[in-house]
């Protein structure tokens, strides 16, 4: 088992190695190439990265919901010690939704246009012996619970009727009817407005709450971390790089990439000037030997480019995949670990 | 043109500018008179853009800033209402001689990948901007590609490649060096890094704060991102529904938000701090339709401080300091 | 933000715009465009030998395609006449070989007036908008509303039989797809950012027009090309085969199938081969039309 996935016997879900390739016509495009982690029992886990980091890609790989040209190679996706991966596809039906749900960065698309709110709702409650009043109060009671007004009318209504907003509650309400252990988000605010975006976020915490789940959460943006996780993994070409909690991610990271990413915030007032990652982020179907950050990296030496490092223990549940860690030492993030910030914003 | 550095001499003025769509009408509404619907995009903004200011535009999708920012370069024309451009009135003057006028404000856009014409390469697209204003002698032309080239930090040997081999943040570039080859006065950057990656993000920031110190540009920022903003602008106008509610130097609008929806703003946007974490919501419910705009303070029903006069009557935008103006009955609770 | 991704199987990918590195580039670049499409291939082959067949007839036809012989009339195929003799004694395979002349003139100009007045139509209507697309598309409306063929006949009928007439009653007809094809990109095209760049920097609408939207809505045009040139000609042969076309005694396989018709029970070679020729031409300028829409689709824009 990798140093990174927690040992513990609380481990809800344990992904081992997934490697999800894309094989395209003239090239293929490793965007999951190793992946390891695991998520404790009501925990909220980040992935962060830019686009092409693979983040998504490895979400909708422990769903299995991956296709053609994609496809799985190896790996494990450990969930109540069943390897998803090597159920029979006919059988993840049992799992999908109503042992782990899934919400979608633009909701429209996974929504059923032609279909009203409530059948959709009701799909997702099949299966639980529920008659058809039962079914209607519940979809009612989901719809106000994740805040849409006047449910009981909306209810009827269709995916197009409903704004950005209002799309992706009825999608979280659709989710949640199911009642998942695991809820799988993927950049569920990124096209809502910033009010919106805190709406939501804050919805998705009560309800993790309330009804004891666990959230995985996918987003490119640090600020989402900050405020949604407890523990963080840094993806960077396909692989995490970094793992830890999400205060030494803000305080102490010890990952070039993740120095560079907390470097090119904007964070303070005018006048402090940037210090963004240099060059462009590499091409997935033609990744260079060595570590694929290291044409950015300001630390890199030979050694970088020849061989890929291997994930290093930096700390307590903190592990990062550079050569150079000594180098990183005394280095700090966005944050004084020292004194808590007054509402910086 | 010698610029000295921020100077209170305004570049840009906009007077009572207003945009609004109409609505397409069902044929039996207009037999039956019923009044035209129509979108109020931009709804009486007045704002004074200084010469080597940086000025923030900041709200929320379907604010106007967009509208905004189209109408004052005429790509939307407004429907009333004055823009003056160095005390030249440059909405009412007729097409043919507002394009004479044209190379002096230009407009860095927010999609990489439609910003740039596909078919023309970089050397090309650049040379012609140039060429259609005679910014220079033909025979100047190659040595400022390659000084353009190099201001916005590519490599010369870039200039006979196309768009489509470039990843977002080198087209963005590119999309700066098309409008700085006129040698513009005053660009307006509507969401110039919105599509970019973190990383990618900030080195585009950079490059406009560099070209807009060096070149002694007026910038018109227009975007969401409250950090960005806070970032690299000296004031900020905060629109809502069509309306600039609130307009101040950054670093006071930041510290101390007069507006409640300015404060809002700032409220919702996530804090780069995991120990600085708030449960309630810094707003309920959404934005109503810019079609049906409320009466009153446009923000009144969403407002905790609202009370009858603000239902009754529209607050004004007044200076309540120097440089600062708010439009709010009650901005001093 | 991050460019929104549809869940879709490469969504976090991007692999498409990818950051262009050299060998990324060479390797595309590596492949030539003739490995990629059988059909372009076959088509660009067929194509050619119908071009050269049209343009120099008198190489390769055995005989003179108008000599008369009463003699030789309705002769099987033979080792002298390898497709057989017509009704006045003429070689089949010589009448159908310089026939390609006039089929290929008909193709190529009936598609060529259209697509340019069409192409000029469309650009205008799409950019401006307003009264003139109300009233350029009001016409397109017009012209789409009666079938093709019966809308040509009516025209000839107006003006007379005769290859001149035939041209114009194809180009009339014809630049209506054009119209819309562009039209439809152009509105698209031009609320693109850069034709809005383009504006703000002042260019003229002319220059807008032509050199920022022609170029980037020509292609699924010019795919369409190919299969009109097909339809051209068989609207061509219909009305040779009506008599309302290329006139005798110059040969046109519509026609040749016409005057064979009378004898199709003894004498079947009149007809099959002239007929034969126009499916060849017909599946070459479709192929070649597959290739192109093929090869433009991915080469992307």
């Amino acid at each position: 088992m990798p140093l990174e996935v927690v040992k513990s016997g609380q481990n809800l879900l344990e992904v081992e190695d997934l490697k999800t390739y894309f094989f395209m016509k003239d090239a293929t495009v490793k965007a999951v190439d190793g992946v390891s982690f695991s998520l404790a029992a009501g925990e909220t886990f980040g992935l962060v990265g830019e686009s092409g980091s693979g983040k998504s890609q490895t979400l909708r790989s422990i769903l299995r919901l991956i296709a053609p040209p994609g496809r799985i190679i190896s790996g494990s996706v450990r969930y109540k010690g069943q390897d998803l991966l090597k159920v029979p596809l006919g059988e993840m039906r049992k799992y999908r939704g109503s042992e782990i749900g899934m919400i979608f960065q633009e909701p429209m698309t996974a929504l059923n246009p032609v279909i009203r709110i409530r059948e959709q709702i009701f799909e997702s409650l099949e299966n639980k012996g529920l008659t058809t009043d039962q079914k209607n109060a519940r979809a009612v009671e989901l719809l106000r619970l994740v805040g849409v007004p006047s449910p009981e009318r909306r209810i009827e209504e269709y995916a197009h009727q409903f704004s950005g907003g209002m799309r992706q509650r009825a999608m979280i309400a659709i989710t949640l009817a199911a009642e998942p252990k695991i809820l799988l988000a993927d950049e569920p605010t990124t096209a809502l407005d910033v009010t919106i975006q805190d709406q939501i976020l804050k919805l998705i915490v009560s309800l993790k709450e309330r009804l004891g789940m666990s959230v995985i959460m996918v987003t490119h943006d640090l600020g989402i971390v900050a405020q949604m996780c407890d523990r963080v993994a840094v993806m960077y070409a396909g692989r995490i790089v970094e793992i830890t909690d999400t205060l030494t991610l803000f305080g102490a990271p010890r990952h070039p990439y993740t120095l560079g990413l907390m470097g090119s915030l904007p964070h303070g007032a005018r006048g402090s000037r940037l210090q963004p990652i240099t060059g462009q982020p590499p091409n997935l179907a033609n990744l260079p030997p060595g570590c694929p950050f290291a044409p950015r990296c300001r630390f890199a030496e030979s050694i970088c480019t020849e061989t890929y490092p291997e994930m290093v223990q930096v700390g307590p549940g903190h592990f990062s995949r550079c050569h150079f860690i000594a180098k990183l030492d005394g280095q700090s993030g966005i944050i004084d670990l020292g004194n808590v910030a007054e509402g910086r914003r | 043109m010698a610029v000295a550095s921020i100077g209170e001499q305004p570049l840009v003025v906009i007077k009572d500018l207003y945009k609004h769509f109409p609505l397409k009408q069902a044929i039996l509404d207009v037999i039956a008179r019923k009044p035209a619907l129509s979108v109020r995009a931009v709804d009486g903004v007045s704002l004074v853009i200084k010469q080597g200011e940086t000025l923030g535009l900041v709200g929320e999708s379907g604010c106007g800033k967009s509208t905004l920012a189209k109408a004052i370069l005429r790509l939307e024309e407004p429907d009333k209402g004055t823009v003056l451009f160095n005390g030249k009135d440059i909405t009412h003057i007729s097409r043919q001689e507002f394009r004479g006028h044209r190379r002096h404000m230009q407009m860095v856009f927010q999609d990489p990948y439609s910003s740039l014409n596909p078919r023309l390469s970089v050397r090309e697209m650049l040379i012609e901007a140039m060429t259609v204003h005679k910014v220079c002698a033909p025979k100047d032309a190659e040595a400022r590609v390659a000084e353009l080239m190099a201001m916005v930090g590519m490599n010369i040997a870039a200039a006979d490649r196309f768009p489509g081999e470039f990843s977002g943040g080198q087209r963005q570039r590119l999309g700066i060096a098309r409008a700085l080859a006129v040698d513009p006065l005053f660009i307006i950057a509507d969401e110039p890094v919105s599509a970019l990656d973190v990383s990618i993000q900030a080195q585009v920031i950079n490059l406009l704060q560099d070209l807009q110190e060096n070149l002694h540009l007026t910038l018109l920022f227009v975007s969401h991102d409250l950090r960005v903003i806070r970032h690299i602008t000296h004031r900020v106008a905060v629109m809502y529904l069509g309306k600039v509610v609130e307009l101040a130097p950054t670093q006071e609008l930041f510290e101390r938000p007069l507006h409640p929806y300015t404060k809002v703003l700032a409220a919702a946007a996530p804090v780069l701090d995991p120990r600085v974490r708030h449960r309630e919501y810094a707003i309920e419910g959404e934005p109503p339709s810019p079609i049906h705009i409320p009466t009153g303070c446009r923000f009144h029903p969403r407002c905790v401080r609202a009370r009858d006069i603000c239902k009754a009557s529209e607050p004004e935008l007044q200076e309540v300091a120097p440089g600062r103006t708010v439009a709010c009955h009650f901005w001093g609770q | 933000m991050e460019p929104a991704t549809a869940p879709n199987a490469a969504g976090d990918l991007a692999p498409a715009p990818a950051p262009a590195t050299a060998s990324a580039r060479v390797k595309r670049k590596s492949i030539p465009f003739w490995r990629k499409s059988l059909a372009l291939n076959l088509g660009i082959i067929i194509v050619a030998f119908v071009f050269f067949v049209g343009f120099f007839p008198g190489l390769i036809a055995p005989y003179n395609p108008n000599t008369q012989n009463a003699d030789l009339m309705l002769q099987a195929p033979s080792a002298a006449h390898i497709l057989g003799t017509d009704n006045y004694g003429r070689d089949i395979l010589s009448r159908v070989i310089w026939a390609t002349r006039a089929d290929l003139q008909i193709g190529l100009i009936g598609t060529a007036i259209p697509f340019v007045f069409g192409t000029l139509v469309g650009l205008l209507a799409g950019y401006y908008g307003g009264v003139i697309d109300q009233i350029l598309m009001r016409l397109v409306d017009i012209v789409v509303a009666f079938p093709f063929i019966v809308l040509v006949i009516a025209i000839i009928a107006f003006l007379g039989p005769g290859i001149y007439n035939l041209y114009m009653a194809i180009s009339l007809v014809g630049w209506v797809p054009y119209a819309r094809i562009i039209r439809g990109e152009v509105l698209v095209a031009k609320n693109l950012d850069y034709v809005s760049a383009a504006r703000v920097l002042g260019y003229s609408d002319w220059r807008i027009i032509l050199r920022h939207i022609l170029p980037n809505v020509l292609s699924s045009s010019i795919v369409y090309t190919a299969a009109d040139v097909v339809f051209c000609m068989l609207a061509g042969a219909s009305m040779g085969f009506l008599g309302l076309g290329v006139q005798p005694p110059t040969p046109e396989w519509g026609q040749a199938i016409s005057e064979g018709r009378v004898f199709i029970a003894r004498a079947w070679w009149l007809s099959t081969f002239p007929g034969f020729a126009l499916v060849f031409v017909g599946t070459g300028f479709s192929l070649l039309g597959d290739g192109l829409s093929d090869l433009l689709r991915t080469k992307g824009r």
